[in-house]
Order: structure tokens, then C-alpha cells, then sequence
């Protein structure tokens, strides 16, 4: 039963990295074309995506017997999930903010091909994968991602440097918004962040006996939330925004990623275990 | 001290301490990083070492610049929760502002202030306040509060904090007298000695197909024969007893008890604890010199026709004199000959690795951490927002909106509440 979870998983899984990049056409094409049935269309594709991928993960949970949090291929996923779905929601009540979609599910479809890429094959789960502050310490970084892939995509358009419409002055259009969008979306990344860095400190004080061991992965971590920090007070004491603040915010996303996808290659680390 | 630039700088200069902690290799983390940078470029490892580059977070350096951050961040502190608190239980009036607009239904204006869930906070003056999400105002101050906090007891812990790590086999005691194989304790605190015994009873791997480690359970007896307590400790699954922690390390396998007959009669008796083989070819090793000059080397392995690990791996030995092979043997019955020794094997059992920690400081610590969530989330999840109505002498209502922050979020409320247009302000 397993296998033959596991196997249909990675179908639905290249169903819905195909669904995902059909929406990105469609939002795309109907920006550009000025297509607003397109469109309109690109938002009833997106909940399918959704669901299908939904379906995915619930088959690799089922067929591997644990959650979606050992393989890169897993995580990549997951945060994809997150990602589209949070955005999505968020989308269903502002809806025309839409318009980040065109930046935001390319990311998350080519995360998911990526993940196809490092390889589909299931590990067994070590056993210090257990317990509560593992389960918040991983929600909370794919919170922590998705909502700096939101922020990110606010600060892209930022940098793109005109109101995304141009003559219409619709309210979730102007820059004034988008920067709200950015600040408070990337303030948000920092306390998803700063709360998966504390209880990953939780766990590892439960599992390992110590709550910090300046291991690479932690310590990356550390300099990201400070820098997001940094940038957070900038924006607070010198009142930074527009272009300058969405460039800082990009440093910080682009630091982000790196702790969260490229220490885990480093040898040393106590976390490379896991991630393989 | 508490100027904008000193602050930026302070946070700065610590990601930057942090960022050549994660780039150089350092001392503890990474030997084998900084050993390897050493071959390819010793005088700039001189130079790193030089400058306190390869234990970055153990310099004076650092702990000065933490210790700054911590003044400070007092300091602001202070300053936050006094301001956070006037604005919430004693704010000023806003008479002397702008941007007060005319409301011609105040009984329809409050019902719809109570729909959009804003509640009424009393009066300041003659001005009636209608708040919303008041408490997010707090998030500074509590994520400050909290990393002030977590800070000083993470400190704390580490000075505290006595640990040792121990080997025990199946049915071996440890007390007070017993050497543990490492030993840290910070200059607060004195070594880790045990007050009562504590004995191994049995360890309990469990396995997965592809030979790897599900999990490891072992049960300890703590305390004298009278009055023992039964404890399970496995791979994260701590137990706090007696105000120590018991953490169950990853580290186990089997111990063999030998004893070894030279040609001459005499015997020497050897115990020789070698990691669980996890899997097949993946053997695991130990070399004992022997008193007459040559060395026993041993073998633990998964018979090859084994699916996943077993219970019962294969004990190899080979006696090795000046580098040449003696002789090899599979330990199959109880003694085996390797050239003129003999080699008697007297039992095995399992062994496994114990960390024990006393520690009290971590409860405070996270406790700070908590603050950092309840700080850190609340500074960006809801946007703080107060309206004041005031009455004035003609009996014309206004009303005055102000959003502490991310105003541009909230617009569509502000509009909902009067109209998009500047009309009627005064
Ligand atoms: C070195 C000591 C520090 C001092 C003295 C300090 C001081 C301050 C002050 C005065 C504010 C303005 C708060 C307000 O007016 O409501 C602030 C805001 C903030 N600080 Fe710090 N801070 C320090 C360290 C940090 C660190 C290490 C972090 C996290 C990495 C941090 C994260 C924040 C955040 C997220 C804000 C809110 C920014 C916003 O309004 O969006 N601070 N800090």
C-alpha cells in the first residue's frame, strides 16, 4: 500500500508543479495581454493546484509514515505548499493583490521541480525527529518562508518602480501598500523565524542536552534573524522604505534561503544528517 | 548611549561577530575545518587565530559586545514599557490634533465601531476611546523584554551548567567514585557528582530495514537497592529526576568481556566496547595492544546475510605483530586461538553513552523565548488602532482615527468608517 502511495505521490506531485506553472502563464498572459478573463481563470486554477499538491503531500505522509520534513525533496515541498496556500488565502481576501502571484508561484513551482531533482526517495526518520518543539520548529520555518517569499515578491514589484497598473490607482496598487506588504510581511518572517530558531533551540536542548552549539545551520540562522532585525530597525529609526528598504529586504530573504536550503550541505553540521 | 546609530551599530557589529563565527571554521565546532584551512593556508590560520577569528563566540571581544547589547537593550526596554504602558492606561488627550472628522450618527457610528470589534476603553477628558488590538501595541517591548531575558539566563545556563558524559554496560553501577568519559561545568559551577547510584539495566535498540537507528530505550535503576526508581530514558526522551537530567546519547553497542592467555600462562582480562554495526558493511573496529607487543585488532559485523542490523553481529579478531597478520578468527564458540594466545570470551553485553546535566536555569530561558514570540508576533499580526469621539459645545459629534502602524493595511476600514474622501475634516 505504501509503495504504491509513494508512487502515485510523485504523479500528483508533477500534476501539480504543471497545474502551478498553468496559473503562472495565465496571470502572466493576462497582465500582458490584458486579458482580465485569463486572469480571473488563473484564480480558479490556483485552489486546484492547491488541492492536488494537498493530495501529494497527504500521500507521501501516508506512504512514508511521517510528516514531510526529512528529505529536501519533502521540504521543498512543504514549503511550496505553505507558500501557495498562505498566499492564496491571503489573495481570497485581498484580491487584488493577486498581481504578486506572477513572482510567487513560479517560486513555488520550480521549488517543487527542484525537489524532483534532489531525488523522491524516502528516509527513514532518525530518531530524534520527535516530540512537539520539532513539529513547531518545523511549522514555523515554512511559516517563516512563506511569508519572506510574500514580502520578497512585494519588494520585486517595488523595485519595478511604477504602480503595477499604470492610470489606475486601485488601493492594493500603490506603492504606499506594497511597502506595508513588504514591512509587514517581512517583520512577520522575523517572528516566524526568530520563534522556529528558539524552539529548534527547545528541541535540540530535549534531544542533545544543549540549547546552542554554534553548529553551522544555527548558527546561519542566527545571522539572518539578525539581519532581518537590522533592516526592521532601519525601517523603524530611519523610516526607510520605497526601493532602499525592499533591496535590504532582498539581502535578508537571499540569507534566508541559504540558511534554510544551502548550510544543510555543509558537512559539519549536525543537521546535515538529516537533510540528505 | 541609547542613540539610533549606537543601537544599529551594536546589532550590526553582533550579526557580523555571528557571520565569522559561521564562516571561519572554529575551534570546537570544526577542527577538522580549521585543520584542513591550516594545510592549505597556515599564516592566514595564524592570523585568524591571532585575532580570536577560530572561537569568535568565546572571545572577550564577544562577550563584551554582549554584554553591551544587554545594556542597552535594558535601557530601551525600560523606556518601551513605560511608554507602551501610558499609551494604554494613561494616554493625553488629542484635542490639539488634526484630522477630526464630523460623525452625524454617533449611536450608528459606535454599533458599527462595536462590529468591527473595537471596544470601548472609557474616557481621557471628554473624549470616549474605542480601541483595537491594543495589545499589539506591546510587541516591542515584550520582544525586547524577552531577548533581555533569554539572553541573561542563556548566560546563566552556560555558567551554571555542570554535565558529564558517561559509558555504562548492562548491569554496571555508577556512583560518585566513577570516572565519566567527558566532563564540562561552567566557572560557577562544580563537577557533576553523582549522590546516589545509578545502574544500567538493559538497553533496547530498535531498528529500520535499511539497518539504521529507530530508536534507543534503555531503563536505569536510580538510587540505593532499598529504594531504587525505575526510569525509560530514550533518544530524545530526557527524564528530569532528582534535579538532574538523564539524556540517552545516540552512542551504543557491545561491550565484550575477554581474557587473554599469553603462551607463558598468563592471562590479562580486556573489555572491549565496540559501536553497534548499523547494517551490513558497515563494520565498526577497536585495536587492543597487548602486553607482548602485538595488537588484537577487533571486529564487530553484520553477517552479510543479515537483512537489516540484528541482534547477533559477527566478533571478528586478528592478531597483528609488527604490522603482519598472526592469525584471524570468528569468535563462534567460547574461546579461539590466535597464533600462541588464546582468547576467551567471558560475555557480552550492550553498552550505551549517558549525557548527565544539572542545570536550573533553562525554564527562565525559555520562558524569555516565550516573551520573543508573544513580542515578535504581535508587532506585525494585528495593527494597533484607537478612535476617540468627542462632543463639542453645538453638539456636533467628531471622531479621530489613528493607526499605531501599518496604516496602509487598514485603509479599507478607515474608509468603511468615513468615506474615502478628506470631506468633513477638521
Ligand atoms: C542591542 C540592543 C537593542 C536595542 C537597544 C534595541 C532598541 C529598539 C528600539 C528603541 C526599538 C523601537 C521600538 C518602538 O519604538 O516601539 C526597537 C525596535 C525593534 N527591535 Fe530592537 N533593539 C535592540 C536589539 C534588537 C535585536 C537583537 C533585535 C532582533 C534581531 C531587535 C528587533 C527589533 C524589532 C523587530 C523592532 C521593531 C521594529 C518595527 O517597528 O518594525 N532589536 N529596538
Amino acid at each position: 500500500m505504501s509503495a504504491f502511495l509513494l508512487q502515485a505521490e510523485t504523479r500528483v506531485h508533477v500534476v501539480a508543479i504543471v497545474l502551478y506553472a498553468l496559473a503562472t502563464m495565465m496571470l502572466i498572459g493576462g497582465r500582458f495581454l490584458r486579458r482580465p478573463g485569463l486572469v480571473r481563470w488563473a484564480g480558479n486554477v490556483v485552489p486546484l493546484a492547491i488541492g492536488v499538491h494537498a493530495l501529494a503531500l497527504g500521500a507521501r505522509w501516508a506512504g512514508s509514515g511521517h510528516g514531510p520534513y526529512v528529505t529536501k525533496y519533502e521540504m521543498l515541498s512543504a514549503y511550496a505548499f505553505v507558500t501557495a496556500a498562505m498566499f492564496a488565502l491571503i489573495v481570497y481576501r485581498r484580491g487584488r493583490l493577486q498581481v504578486l502571484g506572477m513572482i510567487i508561484y513560479p517560486i513555488v513551482f520550480l521549488m517543487m521541480a527542484l525537489g524532483l531533482y534532489t531525488g523522491a526517495e524516502v528516509h527513514n526518520l532518525p530518531p530524534t525527529f520527535s516530540g512537539i518543539w520539532l513539529v513547531i520548529h518545523v511549522c514555523f520555518y515554512i511559516l517563516a518562508f512563506a511569508t519572506a517569499v510574500i514580502a520578497l515578491a512585494s519588494a520585486a514589484l517595488i523595485l519595478r518602480g511604477k504602480d503595477l497598473e499604470p492610470g489606475a490607482r486601485g488601493r492594493f496598487h500603490s506603492m504606499e501598500s506594497l511597502d506595508d506588504i513588504s514591512y509587514r510581511f517581512g517583520g512577520l518572517a522575523f517572528a516566524f523565524w526568530g520563534i522556529g530558531m528558539l524552539t529548534g533551540s527547545i528541541w535540540a536542548y530535549y534531544s542533545w542536552g544543549r540549547f546552542w552549539g554554534w553548529d553551522p545551520v544555527e548558527t546561519w540562522s542566527l545571522v539572518t534573524w539578525l539581519a532581518f532585525g537590522v533592516y526592521l530597525h532601519v525601517r523603524r529609526f530611519y523610516a526607510w522604505e520605497g526601493k532602499r528598504a525592499a533591496l535590504l529586504l532582498i539581502v535578508c530573504v537571499a540569507l534566508a534561503l541559504f540558511s534554510l536550503f544551502g548550510t544543510s550541505i555543509l558537512s559539519d553540521s549536525l543537521h546535515a544528517v538529516y537533510f540528505q | 548611549m541609547l542613540s539610533r546609530r549606537t543601537v544599529l551599530l551594536l546589532i550590526s557589529t553582533l550579526g557580523i561577530a555571528v557571520l565569522l563565527a559561521a564562516l571561519v571554521p572554529q575551534r570546537v565546532t570544526s577542527p577538522d575545518g580549521l585543520d584542513a584551512l591550516q594545510a592549505k593556508a597556515p599564516f592566514l590560520v595564524y592570523a585568524l587565530r591571532a585575532a580570536g577569528l577560530d572561537h569568535v563566540v568565546s572571545t572577550w571581544g564577544f562577550a563584551l559586545l554582549l554584554a553591551l547589547c544587554w545594556l542597552t537593550l535594558g535601557l530601551a526596554t525600560l523606556n518601551m514599557l513605560r511608554r507602551d504602558h501610558r499609551r494604554t492606561f494613561r494616554p493625553r488627550t488629542w484635542s490639539g490634533l488634526s484630522g477630526w472628522r464630523a460623525v452625524d450618527d454617533q449611536s450608528g457610528f459606535e454599533e458599527s465601531l462595536a462590529s468591527l470589534r473595537y471596544w470601548a476603553a472609557g474616557r481621557i477628558g471628554d473624549e470616549s476611546r474605542f480601541l483595537k488590538n491594543p495589545w499589539n501595541l506591546w510587541g516591542a517591548s515584550l520582544l525586547h523584554l524577552g531577548m533581555l531575558i533569554a539572553l541573561a539566563f542563556a548566560v546563566l545556563t552556560i555558567l551554571t551548567t555542570a554535565r558529564s558524559m558517561v559509558v555504562l554496560v548492562e548491569g554496571e553501577s555508577l556512583d560518585a567514585t566513577t570516572q565519566s568519559v567527558a566532563q564540562d561545568y561552567g566557572v560557577l559551577a562544580s563537577p557533576l557528582s553523582l549522590e546516589y547510584p545509578l545502574e544500567l539495566a538493559s538497553v533496547t535498540p530498535q531498528f529500520w530495514d535499511d539497518g539504521t537507528v529507530r530508536q534507543l530505550e534503555t531503563v536505569v535503576l536510580l538510587g540505593d537497592p532499598a529504594e531504587q526508581e525505575q526510569l525509560t530514558v530514550s533518544i530524545n526522551g530526557s527524564r528530569l529526576v532528582r534535579g538532574m537530567r538523564i539524556y540517552q546519547d545516540q552512542r551504543f553497542g557491545y561491550s565484550y568481556f575477554l581474557t587473554v592467555t599469553f603462551a607463558d600462562g598468563t592471562e590479562s582480562m580486556q573489555r572491549a566496547d565496540l559501536s553497534q554495526p548499523l547494517g551490513v558493511g558497515n563494520p565498526t573496529y577497536m585495536d587492543i595492544p597487548l602486553q607482548d607487543g602485538s595488537v588484537l585488532r577487533l571486529k564487530c559485523v553484520e553477517d552479510p546475510g543479515a537483512q537489516s542490523t540484528s541482534d547477533e553481529p559477527e566478533f571478528v579478531l586478528r592478531r597483528e605483530l609488527d604490522g603482519e597478520v598472526v592469525a584471524q578468527s570468528t569468535m563462534e564458540t567460547d574461546t579461539v586461538s590466535l597464533g600462541d594466545v588464546t582468547v576467551r570470551l567471558d560475555g557480552r553485553r550492550r553498552w550505551a553513552t549517558f549525557v548527565l546535566a544539572r542545570e536550573w536555569s533553562v525554564i527562565p530561558l525559555f520562558a524569555g523565548f516565550a516573551l520573543v514570540f508573544l513580542g515578535a508576533t504581535a508587532l506585525y499580526v494585528g495593527v494597533p488602532r484607537e478612535i476617540r469621539l468627542r462632543t463639542d459645545e453645538d453638539g456636533q459629534t467628531w471622531a479621530r482615527w489613528h493607526a499605531y502602524r501599518f496604516a496602509h493595511s487598514v485603509d479599507q476600514e478607515r474608509d468603511a468608517l468615513f468615506g474615502s474622501d478628506e470631506e468633513g475634516s477638521s
